[in-house]
């Protein structure tokens, strides 16, 4: 594929998957596995799976992994296409609600709708962390996985680097 | 505005301090790169406790609808307030603040990982650090799932969702109608 084709399709997936991000960017991954490891091959789960854990360590916010996508595929061009493609539809979307935003604030439905849609999300995430599981390498990411989860349930308050960098360290350790 | 709620919260405001664009882009800029894991909890430090430009009540509100409308959070926030209080201007200027410094640095360790990711070693680190940052994407997920945990049907629809996108493949556009729609349906009579 052309690298302009390529280019293209990553902002004709993310100012569509843009539209649909309610509730964070995390009910996308299946989406975009979709796109970019099983459609397109670009690149392998591990990889996906790695730059979603290299966005959660760094500064920032989280959405940046759809900025280490693209620079994968085609550089810092690519990596400010997936981002600004992500970006521009809500940009532009949250100019025009701040005029409205009394009327909002005060509207009943508000308040019905992200109550109905919360499930979904929720269900959209656990999907998506499914999906990041394909990259699992033995039975040993599992029991680590375990860990962790009951470490993250256990310790609300910690910072989550520190348990990813431990992570790091644990497969460095086993050889993973 | 006629809005008499507006009116009370428009003088209250000229008691507040009006950031200036460039204290804008340094407010937004201490958000982003302190910001691990999260950047809301720092927004809202930021822009409530250090520097007064919001109160509580204020913040809040802001952030439900900005979480009602689509796009990333944090990203939503920083365009709304900049829009707030310097127009278009002000919302280029938040949202280059929060992300121009991450985003240069996080491309700068992808390269270093890049370079060094023929060595069994950083391939090993990588791998436990995917596998902890899925599992805090899992304890996210249920933190999230913690106000209707105890509603049969929005676990049902929850599973529902989960199973259509992950075994069935669903796209996430029509899963999002079909349960959405359903969830707001049962919502809207009181049952989620």
């Amino acid at each position: 594929m052309k690298q302009g084709d390529v280019l293209l399709d990553m902002a004709l997936l993310y100012v569509t998957l843009s539209f649909l991000c309610i509730g964070g960017t995390i009910p996308l991954v299946p989406d975009m596995h979709r796109f970019f490891v099983d459609s397109r091959g670009l690149m392998t789960t591990s990889e996906f799976a790695g730059y979603i854990a290299l966005a959660q360590a760094a500064p920032g916010p989280n959405i940046l992994y759809v900025a280490l996508f693209g620079y994968h595929v085609a550089g810092v061009t690519g990596a400010l296409t997936t981002l600004g493609a992500i970006s521009l539809g809500p940009f532009v979307l949250i100019v025009i609600t701040t005029k409205f935003f009394t009327r909002l604030q005060t509207n009943p439905w508000r308040e019905i709708v992200l109550r109905g849609l919360a499930p979904t999300t929720v269900g959209l995430m656990l999907a998506g962390c499914a999906m990041l599981t394909k990259g699992f390498v033995d039975a040993r990411a599992w029991v680590l996985a375990a860990v962790a989860l009951a470490a993250f349930v256990a310790l609300p308050k910690l910072h989550p680097l520190w348990l990813i960098a431990a992570g790091g360290l644990v497969g460095i350790a086993a050889a993973m | 505005m006629s809005d008499t709620r507006a009116d009370a919260h428009e003088s209250q405001r000229a008691s507040r301090a009006m950031p200036t664009l460039r204290e804008l882009f340094f407010a937004f800029l201490k958000i982003g790169v302190s910001a691990f894991g999260g950047a809301l909890p720092w927004a809202r430090r930021v822009l409530v406790e250090q520097n007064d430009w919001l109160d509580d009540r204020e913040f809040t509100e802001i952030l439900t609808v900005c979480q009602a409308v689509p796009g990333p959070n944090v990203v939503n926030v920083s365009v709304f307030i900049g829009t707030k209080f310097h127009g278009i201007r002000g919302a280029l200027v938040s949202f280059v603040g929060l992300i121009g410094a991450p985003l240069v640095i996080l491309l700068a360790i992808s390269q270093l990982y890049h370079s060094m990711s023929h060595l069994p070693w950083v391939k090993s680190a990588m791998a436990g650090m995917s596998v902890v940052a899925t599992a805090y994407l899992v304890s996210m997920s249920l933190k999230m799932a913690k106000p209707f945990r105890t509603n049969p049907w929005a676990v049902l629809l929850c599973i529902a969702a989960a199973a259509l996108s992950a075994a069935l493949h669903w796209h996430m556009a029509l899963v999002l109608i079909i349960c959405g729609t359903i969830g707001v349906v049962l919502s809207k009579r009181g049952a989620l």
